[in-house]
This record gives structure tokens, C-alpha cells and sequence, in this order.
């Protein structure tokens, strides 16, 4: 604000006396001096602009000597210049060049070539692991009955070896039991091996020809 | 056809690329008639107004033209470009002189009579005293506006600085000036009162 003030002021001194501002710059005059100081101000600027026209001529010598420095002067013939040389004198606004620069990555973008996609048939392998049980019906103990239930003696090493249909079910069922133990079999738990519960995958009583076809290759 | 008058036609910047191209005489005379007389003024009063310092000045800032003529900068206007050169002359022939001092112009002044004071020539002394008081920049400010009368935008460019700057020097310049000038400027005011009195009064 001060300094607009300042600029007013600076070009009424130089154009006007105080008598002639108009009330608004007589103000803005006020804020910033008296009015004697204006008018004093104002009277130094125009007896400095008439005492400053007064000032002596050139010597008329300047003139022809410069003259003849010139027509000394090796006259500079203007080469033609090359394709190169005038591109790059060549003077571009700031805005232009990033247009162009913005233009040059769009089109880069743009046209940038992405990699054809071509189609080949490749013949791959699908693995599944998949559980198949065969079911097998034993006799077991019924639970249910009053008859007390008799302790079962495992060796699951040598039970693990021997093929299923080798262990007698009477064994099965009732290892303690004396026949068995006169048949000299050892002692086998059957919840070890053949689980009665729930079994997690497919029965192979559902797949009968896979289960056949695992048979011809083992 | 008239030469000089195709030439007077010509802008200062076209006379310059003629000078330029083809080392031109007549654009060269022509440019010199149109500056030649502001640019020695500019430095007679900035040079303790030396008129032999000036016309040396004047020749040397001329003889730029005629040597070194791609000085010029196409881009910009060609006065303000001149006095841009022969401002950086001045400033560079205020280095060299580190800046001679000047004795105090009020305390001279205040003794001196108000009969004697009031006349054009002395008051143009005292002036060149107290603008040699100024600092280079100040003084420069000055003699551009109230001298060269060129605009507040001109002279912004040829000092390469914002107009706000320039208005507010010329503002605080003028003060000063007025302070080192107030018995002067009061004796100016008198004057011009006893002027008004005198033509009022019936003969």
C-alpha cells in the first residue's frame, strides 16, 4: 500500500502542483508529507528537468571519425549457414518446447509396440493326488454286548509287513485269545492298520476299473 | 530518392541489423543523429559533467556499434540496450576512480546569496553536487527519468530491476535531493512568490 502510494506520488510531483490534485491525491500526498514539502519537491523536479536539458553538443568530430572506423571496418560477408548451424541458432519459446516434448512422449507411448500374442499347444501333465481304500468286511467285537471288553497286544512293525489278507481275522479280532496265540502270530492291533472309521478320499469300490487297472501295474 | 529519408524510416533495430549484415553507413549516421547528442548529454551528466569525458564516452560506446556489433541483442529494444552499455561504462569509469568524493553541496550553499542562487547556471551546480552525493544507482534513476525523460518501464529494464524498485528510488532519491536542496528549493519558493506579487501589483 506504502508503496503504491509512492508511485502516485513520484509521477504527481513530476506532472502537477498542489493546487491542481485533485482531493483523493491531495490526500495520499498528506499521508506521506505536508503539503510545503510536495510543493518544494515538486519545484526541485521541474527546475532539475530544465537545468538538466542544458548540456553541451558532441564535438561534430565523433561523428565523421566514427565514420571512417567503420568503412575500415572489414566488411563481414554473411555466410550461408548450414542446415545444422541454423537449427541450432534457432530460438523456440519455453511453451513450444515442452509441447513438443509432451507431444514426443505421448506419440512414444502410443505407438510403442506390444509383443504379438501367438497360440501353441503344449501337452501338460495333471498329477492329482487322490486316497482310494478298499473296504474290507471283518468281524469285530460287538461293543454293545455285556461281554467284557479283552486288552489287545500290539506290534504294529511286524503287522505293517505282513500282506492283508495273510492276518487271520480270529487274530484280528482277539490277538490274546489262545488260538492265536498258538498259531504263533504276533500280536497285531487292528485299529492300527484298517481303520473302521470315516476314511477321507474315494472308495475303491466306486472306481472297480482303476482299482483293476492299479492291480495289472503293481 | 532520397536515402536519408528511407532511413529515417527505419527503426532503430533495422538500422542496427543493416549495420550489422552489411556495415552500412547511412544506417550508422542515421542511428548516431538519433543518439549520438542524448548519449553524450547522459554521460556529461553522469561523468561530473566533463564535456571532453563525454565525447570520449560517446566514441567509445559508438565505436561498440561499429566493432562488435553482435553486442546487440536482437531481442531487445536498441535504446534501452544503449543505455544499458553506456550505463556499465559509467559504472565501470566510477569503479576505476573508486569513487572521487565530492565536497558537501548544502553547507556551501547556505551561505551563498539568494540573488546569486537564484539562476540557472548555479542551481545546475549545485544539482551536479548533490547528484555526485547520490549513490551510482540513485543518480542514474534520476538523470534516466528527469534528464532522458524516459518511462518508469524503460528505465526498469535498462537497471534490470522491477518498476516498483525504480518508483520507489525515484521516491526516496527525490527526498533526498530535496533535503540537500531545501534552502535552494525554499529561496525557488520566495521567488516565485515575489515573481506573482511584482506582475499583481499595478505598475
Amino acid at each position: 500500500m506504502k508503496s503504491i502510494k509512492m508511485i502516485d506520488i513520484e509521477q504527481l510531483l513530476a506532472e502537477r502542483p498542489f493546487e491542481l490534485l485533485t482531493t483523493a491525491e491531495k490526500e495520499a500526498v498528506l499521508t506521506q508529507m505536508p503539503e510545503w514539502e510536495y510543493q518544494r519537491l515538486h519545484l526541485l523536479v521541474l527546475r532539475s528537468k530544465a537545468a538538466l536539458r542544458q548540456s553541451p553538443s558532441p564535438n561534430p568530430a565523433i561523428r565523421q571519425q566514427l565514420l571512417e572506423a567503420l568503412r575500415k571496418q572489414p566488411k563481414q560477408q554473411p555466410r550461408p549457414a548450414g542446415l545444422l548451424v541454423r537449427l541450432a541458432q534457432y530460438r523456440l519459446p519455453a511453451w513450444q518446447a515442452a509441447a513438443g516434448l509432451a507431444l514426443l512422449l505421448v506419440a512414444h507411448f502410443a505407438l510403442q509396440k506390444t509383443p504379438a500374442e501367438t497360440l501353441r499347444t503344449e501337452t501338460v501333465y495333471v498329477n492329482t493326488t487322490d486316497t482310494i481304500y478298499k473296504e474290507v468286511a471283518i468281524p469285530v467285537v460287538d461293543t454293545s454286548s455285556k461281554r467284557p471288553q479283552r486288552r489287545v497286544n500290539v506290534r504294529p512293525s511286524l503287522v505293517s509287513k505282513l500282506p492283508l489278507a495273510a492276518v487271520p481275522t480270529e487274530a484280528l479280532a482277539d490277538s490274546s485269545s489262545r488260538q492265536g496265540r498258538a498259531a504263533g502270530l504276533p500280536d497285531t492291533l487292528p485299529g492300527y492298520q484298517f481303520s473302521v472309521h470315516q476314511h477321507s478320499g474315494r472308495s475303491a469300490n466306486e472306481m472297480k476299473e482303476l482299482w483293476q487297472f492299479l492291480g495289472e501295474v503293481y | 530518392m532520397n536515402f536519408n529519408n528511407t532511413y529515417q524510416n527505419f527503426s532503430d533495430e533495422q538500422l542496427m541489423r543493416h549495420i550489422a549484415s552489411s556495415g552500412c553507413e547511412a544506417s550508422f549516421g542515421e542511428l548516431y543523429d538519433r543518439y549520438g547528442e542524448r548519449m553524450h548529454r547522459y554521460f556529461y551528466r553522469l561523468l561530473g559533467n566533463d564535456a571532453h569525458r563525454a565525447d570520449d564516452f560517446t566514441q567509445e560506446l559508438f565505436m561498440k556499434l561499429v566493432e562488435k556489433t553482435s553486442l546487440f541483442d536482437p531481442e531487445r529494444r536498441f535504446s534501452t540496450w544503449l543505455y544499458t552499455v553506456a550505463g556499465n561504462m559509467v559504472k565501470n569509469e566510477y569503479r576505476r576512480l573508486s569513487r572521487q568524493s565530492v565536497s558537501p553541496l548544502v553547507d556551501d550553499f547556505m551561505g551563498e546569496n539568494f540573488s546569486e542562487d537564484f539562476d540557472n547556471q548555479v542551481f545546475e551546480q549545485h544539482l551536479h553536487q548533490a547528484l555526485g552525493e547520490l549513490d551510482e544507482t540513485q543518480r542514474q534513476c534520476f538523470v534516466l527519468r528527469y534528464q532522458e525523460e524516459l518511462s518508469v518501464k524503460e528505465i526498469a529494464e535498462i537497471l534490470d530491476c522491477p518498476e516498483g524498485t525504480v518508483k520507489s528510488r525515484m521516491f526516496y532519491t527525490l527526498k533526498k535531493l530535496g533535503n540537500k536542496l531545501r534552502a535552494f528549493a525554499g529561496a525557488m519558493m520566495v521567488a516565485g512568490l515575489l515573481l506573482l506579487v511584482s506582475v499583481g501589483s499595478p505598475a
